[in-house]
């Protein structure tokens, strides 16, 4: 079973917009091809990581304390690879191996899956405690696009 | 070897992986999913040595590759016994997922084919730092205890059985766990107590003679680890007490022998930076009030490849006793693994494994020298 069909897919895709706050952007995450995008109302600070440790589900929390609900994409998708390589600095496999020891250990549960792009960004701006990642072209002013020295 | 539970099992399998999304199921208020892993694996012992009169059943010279499942590789061609599982595991959560309920049972070609309840546990999220867990669970008493038979998520076929040989590798009882940020640092905290009975112990087959029935019992286990992590490093110490007993059944013991205490000391150390990966591990046990102490090592270091991900390890295992006052049973094995990435979810591997003999005169098993060359498919769903 690939690990998106355990959960289901979230929300319904919402409309594509414009990239308002794309310049604002740091340029590390446009040469990534993905952004990594938070509710607008979300002003916790992220960082490698921050993301890291939660996308493989060793941190549970924001800084300020509410739980973290993160989301990805498919497990085939190019951004699900770009986040995984570029962003979190892993392989797609190498960071399954890891779920993989947490799943069958009872430590926790990969992050639902939210994609295309279009869906990831709607479950992101209904939840404030929701981090996603999307392709820059995608992105418009329902989220809080997110970036960090390196 | 008995493989029917095998086969009931991987029908299971085929049905889910037909079934494809019907493994993940909402009810009002839960949601239910199913997961499971297998490795096929299949193992020749290429040449070695016989270094006792006794061969307690086994036709050796031989490689043990799981002690506690009596995993044992002999001299007789390929087999696909001892590293050969599958397991299934469903969950039953709260959709908010503060609370679930965890079954996984594991089908093993070790031992002569058993499935096992390996794992029933609730699980209690009672804040977003403390997790309370209560059931059947796998004893921590290392640092990949827990995901020793998953083999997609361990670099090896099997893990260095110097370290990870042990009699006992569940427990029943409860784990309370802490987790917090202490500046850069990720900080994880365990304490947990339990018992565990073992009927006709796998283990002691090894010791005892393959055909031997030998029950044990670690009874007041009261442990604690904590691991701090930062970016690629990690580090974990583990304190593990217990009262443990035997009987010989078949031997005529009826009752079990006097319970002696012992204390398991762990520290490990694990780097990973997507690219290079180490392991060092130290383990030190005293059962001085039954034969003496233990003590095990491991080292590893691998390189990944794209899809491939060489790897080299030694590890190493050696006992005292009170009666020599010295060196009993000792022993190491030297491997070289290769990994090979199929996909997101699967994998092959090849290993090499030299096991060298260092026990003392008189402490000495029939298993000897021996040169292993298996190979395994791994795959999680």
């Amino acid at each position: 079973m690939r690990w998106q069909e355990r959960f289901g897919r979230l929300g319904r895709p919402a409309r594509a917009g414009l990239l308002a706050t794309l310049l604002s952007l740091g340029g590390s995450a446009l040469a990534d091809e993905v952004v990594v995008i938070v509710n607008k109302a979300n002003r916790n600070p992220v960082d490698a990581t921050f993301l890291l440790r939660v996308y493989t589900g060793v941190l549970k929390n924001w800084p300020d304390g509410t739980s973290v609900i993160p989301l990805d994409q498919a497990e085939d998708s190019a951004a699900r690879e770009s986040f995984c390589v570029s962003v979190l600095g892993r392989s797609v496999s190498n960071l399954k191996a890891i779920w993989s020891q947490s799943i069958f250990t009872g430590k926790g549960f990969p992050p639902k899956i939210a994609t295309p792009d279009a869906v990831m960004k709607s479950a992101v701006a209904a939840n404030p405690q929701a981090i996603g990642y999307i392709k820059p072209s995608e992105l418009d002013d329902s989220v809080r696009a997110v970036s960090w020295p390196r | 070897m008995r493989w029917s539970s095998i086969l009931t099992l991987g029908t299971l399998v085929a049905f889910a992986l037909q079934c494809g999304t019907a493994r993940a199921q909402e009810a009002p208020g839960l949601d239910f999913s199913g997961s499971g892993f297998l490795s096929v694996a299949a193992g020749k012992v290429l040449s070695g040595t016989h270094d006792a009169a006794e061969d307690l059943g086994y036709h050796c010279p031989c490689f043990i590759s799981d002690y506690a499942q009596n995993g044992v590789y002999e001299d007789r061609g390929w087999q696909a016994g001892p590293d050969s599982k599958l397991g299934l595991q469903g969950v039953a959560a709260t959709q908010d997922g503060r609370y679930s309920a965890t079954v996984q049972v594991v089908a093993r070609g070790a031992g002569g084919g058993q499935t096992d309840l390996e794992w029933l546990y609730a699980t209690a999220d009672l804040s977003s730092n403390w997790t309370l867990q209560v059931g059947r669970k796998r004893l921590p008493l290392f640092q990949s205890s827990e995901v020793q038979d998953v083999g997609y998520a361990i670099p090896w076929i099997h893990l260095p059985p110097q370290l990870y040989g042990w009699e006992i590798v569940n427990y029943n009882g409860a784990s309370l766990t802490y987790r917090n940020t202490v500046g850069s640092w990720l900080a994880t905290a365990d304490l947990l107590t339990g018992t565990e009975t073992i009927h006709n112990s796998e283990y002691w087959q090894i010791y005892n003679g393959k055909f031997s029935v030998t029950d044990t019992r670690w009874t007041n286990i009261v442990g604690a680890d904590a691991t701090v992590s930062r970016d690629w490093f990690e580090a974990r110490a583990v304190l593990i007490q217990s009262d443990q007993a035997y009987r010989f059944v078949s031997d005529g013991e009826t009752a079990y022998e006097d319970p002696t205490y012992q204390k398991i000391y762990g520290i490990s150390f694990k780097a990973d930076d997507g690219k290079w990966l180490a392991r060092a591990e130290f383990l030190y046990i005293n059962r001085q009030a039954d034969y003496g102490f233990d003590h095990a090592q491991l080292y590893a270091a691998g390189y990944r490849f794209g899809p491939f991900t060489p790897l080299l390890s030694y590890s190493n295992y050696q006992q005292t006793t009170n009666l020599s006052g010295g060196p009993a049973e000792g022993h190491s094995t030297r491997s070289l693994v290769t990994r090979y990435e199929l996909d997101h979810s699967s994998d092959v591997k090849m290993e090499f494994d030299v096991w060298v003999d260092k026990s003392a005169p008189g402490f000495q098993a029939p298993h000897g020298n021996s040169h292993l060359l298996s190979f395994s498919y791994d795959r999680v769903f």
